[in-house]
């Protein structure tokens, strides 16, 4: 969080400069929340330009409410996360395997090969998962935030993730068991 | 008898997925720290070693894959230009047609309700005092 975040906020709602100076805090973290949900570098810019536009468009009815301004940044990435993801459903059901494909096709096979067989079968995994655990994941390994933090963004209490995260590593274990069995 | 051996089974089963659930969560945040070795965990709750260590694995296993990755300087870049762009537009619109805000909005209407509220409460009061001197003079 910045010093005086709330200053800054208060200032950006009327101040260019100002909002420029948030999004330049926020922006690499935005964009990985967003990238790890979606898959591909393509949507991902796309959902980041996107959060931060709505964010411009809204922020003069924001009121902080207690959590940091990034809590709110994230729920707005969020929504357009689950938005996309209502969208792609409804135009094809996605394999798999077209998941990996597509991963090839937009970032290049280099960077697909270095994820290796292991990473890739959990990346697989990891995406089968229901979406508030995919975003728990990516707050805590990616983000790096604690759990009072991600209880901020999630709307959850402290110990609702403690418990959503052992649920979450039991459900892992399940699928890459099977997957091993396959 | 067997509810009561069920019922003390069902309570060492919730104590000890209460501690599995500390303990993962205690080892995910020494794992983003980078200052954690899984093994250290598991020697510190040897009773638990077959339930925790598959998942300690699982989630180093997720921290070597879920690496932060970095956007492209050019994509970062022209947005932020778009932004700014678009803010400032959006302040010299605010200047000349300065918008009262929501809560200023909601102020106005919470005031033109209470008025309107003070005003039927007084005619329903003017109305029954009127009647009442009608009724004394007739």
């Amino acid at each position: 969080m910045l010093a005086d975040e709330d200053a800054l906020v208060e200032r950006a709602k009327t101040d260019p400069a100002a909002f420029g100076v948030l999004y330049e805090s926020y922006v690499n973290r935005i964009y990985n929340y967003i990238y790890y949900r979606v898959g591909n570098k393509h949507d991902a810019e796309d959902l980041t330009a996107r959060t931060f536009h709505r964010a411009l468009d809204h922020i003069e009815n924001y009121v902080n409410q207690g959590a940091p301004f990034s809590a709110w940044l994230y729920r707005i990435a969020h929504n357009l996360v689950a938005n996309w993801h209502r969208d792609q459903s409804r135009r094809k059901i996605i394999s798999l395997e077209d998941i990996k494909l597509r991963i090839q096709r937009r970032d290049g096979p280099d960077e697909m090969a270095e994820l290796g067989e292991e990473k890739d079968q959990l990346l697989v995994a990891i995406r089968r998962l229901p979406h508030d655990r995919q975003q728990l994941l990516i707050l805590k390994f990616v983000e790096g935030m604690s759990n009072a933090e991600i209880g901020q963004v999630m709307s959850r209490s402290e110990g609702a993730i403690k418990s959503l995260y052992h649920r979450t590593l039991l459900a892992l274990r399940e699928t890459l068991d099977a997957q091993q069995l396959s | 008898m067997s509810a009561k051996r069920g019922m003390t089974v069902e309570k060492h089963r919730s104590v000890s997925e209460n501690v599995i659930v500390e303990v993962l969560s205690a080892h995910a945040d020494h794992l983003v720290g980078d200052q954690v070795n899984g093994e250290e965990y598991l020697n510190l709750f040897p009773a638990y070693r077959a339930e925790l260590a598959p998942l300690i694995r699982i989630a180093e296993r997720i921290k070597a894959t879920l690496v932060p990755v970095t956007p492209a300087p050019a994509f970062t870049a022209t947005l932020k230009q778009d932004l700014l762009a678009a803010a400032l537009q959006r302040a010299e619109k605010q200047r000349s047609h300065p918008r009262v805000s929501f809560f200023r909005r909601r102020g106005f209407l919470l005031g033109a309700a209470a008025l309107g509220s003070v005003l039927s409460v007084a005619g329903v009061v003017a109305a029954l005092l009127w009647r009442q001197r009608s009724m004394a003079r007739a």
